[in-house]
């Protein structure tokens, strides 16, 4: 029914810590040091479509934010392909490049680290536009005060610094930067994390009413499921740097296939007070460094055979547009 | 969907853009010490930026020395009728008016020295940490060289070479000093490098060029004004030691250093002023410095302050 706005295929991010001097000597003399590697996103393959809202859920370290950083092309890839609106990134020249990374923005988790200290708002806003001649320099600040207007601000504000707002107009400048480079993808990482709830509210109707304004398609990268709950569409759920499960919002919160998916559902707080068991996911999340064997979930997983130590389960579809890698469903 | 557009717009209480550096000059004021301390570097580098006006005769212009005037102790007066308030040296100069002139030669000596190994040193600092692999290591690596050597060693072995001069002395001083600035600015520059903001600068595809000059470097100011200021003091203090073991400046323009090497001699046959008093300048104006300076590492150091 629709395109997609951002495609990711076999996607893989690993961060290496080399051996330093001293190491590489002892390993002459027969020492056995060896480089540290974090999976942090595993041949990670996803798609979003345009104006649809992808919620991608997981416990700290799980690579959802890696994925987000990729997308915005902070990150660089180590493997897997990147497509936008239909293209490859890497076939692309260096100009087509640039443009279709800018169509992709990010909104941070932390509101105050992610502004410039000292830097007026109307620059942190409105740098990238001029620079990218997007608007000539003479008409930025009429330029500024429409989008500051558009996420709440008060235009009498712009020449104010980030110290001088709340955590609430912080996030908003936030959003106001990203949306000044006229982007049609937004990468949220945890981009309410940091509010207050009823802060977080505002920030949130905010993005519905740029996504119906503005036709925005959104990754939303978060560890909140109410948040995910109410503004997606599909949610991924991940899980040591792999996609375990990927469904229509409804289905997934309703239905959930995967035995981690479960898992987190249970541990989500709900107001009703329902008679259920409570089983809490069993044991840590197992060091990245040296992840299990097979399907990563299994130390922890109460329902794993033989099987599921030793072959790690492909993502397959069960149903319409459900996903899950799991062997057992 | 009402909600969103009651837009908080409630700024009252904060004063129009009010940036960080005038909140930290405020801050800066509020200790007298470091008040008194500014006022008192303020004067003497007006006094000897405009030393001319403000003294009675031109120390080094022969024609104004009276040799008759020799060795006068302070408050004697001249053949002439002038008062000394702080005596002659044995050529009839007036101490007073050498004093403010060596002041000037020390100030210009310390604050361009000062300038020029800040400027070179953040430079590579900033290559050193946005370049990093062996680059940086190799920086880094000469860094802790220059850094275990004694200071004022390398400048007197530097001007063995170079020979005599302000600008022989202003180099090596440069040559001795860019190392401290290299390792701070390197070391502000990793951190900054990684903060989110510098991120969602490159989110934005801005060109290292921009993220240098916009975002890193003025988040990089506060340690590198705070290393600046106390720098100032110690090539101030470096260059007196230099020209006081007679390799540094010029006879012809002497500094606050050879004046008391000058001196020095007379001291133990109790003509104690020409030594005296140009070192009591010397201390007040490094000591004064170091006072600015420790109350800025207060005021820039979020750490410190509550």
């Amino acid at each position: 029914m629709s395109e997609p706005a951002v495609e990711v295929r076999n996607l893989s991010k690993r961060f290496v810590r080399s051996l330093d001097f001293v190491e590489r000597v002892a390993n002459l003399v027969g020492a056995n040091y060896r480089e540290e590697v974090v999976s942090a996103v595993d041949r990670v393959s996803l798609r979003v479509d345009r104006a649809e809202v992808v919620g991608l859920v997981g416990e700290s370290g799980c690579g959802k934010s890696t994925l987000g950083r990729m997308l915005a092309g902070i990150l660089e890839p180590d493997d897997g392909e990147i497509l936008m609106g239909g293209e490859h990134l890497n076939r692309l020249d260096d100009r087509r490049r640039k443009a279709a990374l800018l169509s992709t923005q990010m909104v941070f988790q932390n509101p105050m680290a992610s502004l410039n200290p000292r830097m007026r708002v109307v620059d942190t806003i409105g740098q990238a536009p001029v620079k990218h001649s997007i608007v000539p320099a003479r008409e930025i600040v009429p330029y500024v005060d429409g989008i500051m207007r558009q996420v709440g601000l008060d235009p009498a504000t712009r020449n104010h610094y980030p110290h001088q707002f709340s955590g609430g107009q912080r996030a908003r400048i936030g959003i106001a930067r990203a949306l000044a480079v006229k982007p049609s993808v937004l990468v949220c990482d945890e981009a309410t994390a940091a509010l207050d709830v009823s802060i977080q509210a505002q920030v949130l109707n905010l993005f519905m009413r740029l996504r119906a304004q503005l036709g925005l398609t959104y990754l939303f990268v978060s560890h909140d499921l109410g948040v995910v709950r109410l503004l997606a569409d599909r949610v991924g759920v991940m899980y040591l740097g792999r996609i375990v499960e990927i469904a229509p919002a409804g289905r997934l919160f309703a239905d959930p296939q995967h035995p981690y998916t479960r898992a987190l559902l249970a541990d989500m707080p709900q107001l009703v007070a329902k008679k259920r068991r409570f089983v809490a996911i069993k044991g840590q999340l197992p060091s990245p460094l040296n992840p299990p064997m097979g399907c990563h979930f299994h130390p922890r997983c109460p329902m794993a055979v033989a099987r599921c130590r030793g072959e790690a389960p492909a993502l397959r579809e069960i149903a319409g547009n459900h996903s899950a890698a799991c062997h057992l469903v | 969907m009402s909600t969103v557009d009651q837009l908080p717009t409630e700024t009252a209480g904060v004063e129009e853009g009010e940036s960080m550096l005038r909140r930290q000059v405020r801050e800066y004021f509020r200790s007298p010490l470091a008040t008194a301390a500014t006022i008192t570097v303020a004067t003497l580098i007006l006094m000897a930026f405009f030393a001319p006006l403000f003294v009675p005769q031109n120390p080094y212009d022969l024609s104004q020395l009276d040799i008759m005037d020799g060795l006068l102790p302070p408050g004697e007066s001249t053949y002439s009728g002038r008062v000394l308030w702080l005596g002659s040296d044995e050529q009839g100069r007036d101490i007073y008016s050498a004093i403010l002139f060596g002041l000037r030669t020390s100030l210009t000596v310390g604050f361009l020295a000062t300038a020029i190994a800040c400027m070179l040193g953040t430079i590579i600092g900033v290559i050193s940490a946005y370049v990093g692999g062996w680059v940086d290591s190799f920086v880094m690596r000469v860094v802790d060289l220059q850094l275990s050597l004694p200071s004022i060693l390398v400048a007197l072995v530097l001007l063995a070479a170079f020979g005599r001069g302000i600008d022989k002395v202003i180099a090596a001083l440069v040559i001795v000093q860019w190392a401290y600035y290299a390792r701070t600015v390197r070391a502000a520059a990793l951190v900054e490098r990684g903060a989110e903001y510098v991120e969602a600068a490159r989110c934005l595809m801005l060109s290292n060029t921009q993220i240098v000059f916009r975002h890193v470097l003025p988040n990089c100011m506060p340690p590198i004004i705070v290393v600046a200021t106390a720098q100032i003091a110690h090539a101030i203090a470096l260059e007196a030691t230099l020209s006081f073991l007679g390799a540094g400046v010029p006879v012809t323009q002497p500094s606050l250093g050879m004046l008391i090497a000058s001196g020095y001699n007379y001291l133990l046959s109790g003509q104690y002023w020409i030594s005296t008093y140009p070192g009591v300048v010397l201390v007040i104006t490094v000591g004064a410095i170091n006072l600015m300076g420790d109350r800025l590492r207060d005021v820039l150091n979020p750490r410190l302050a509550n």
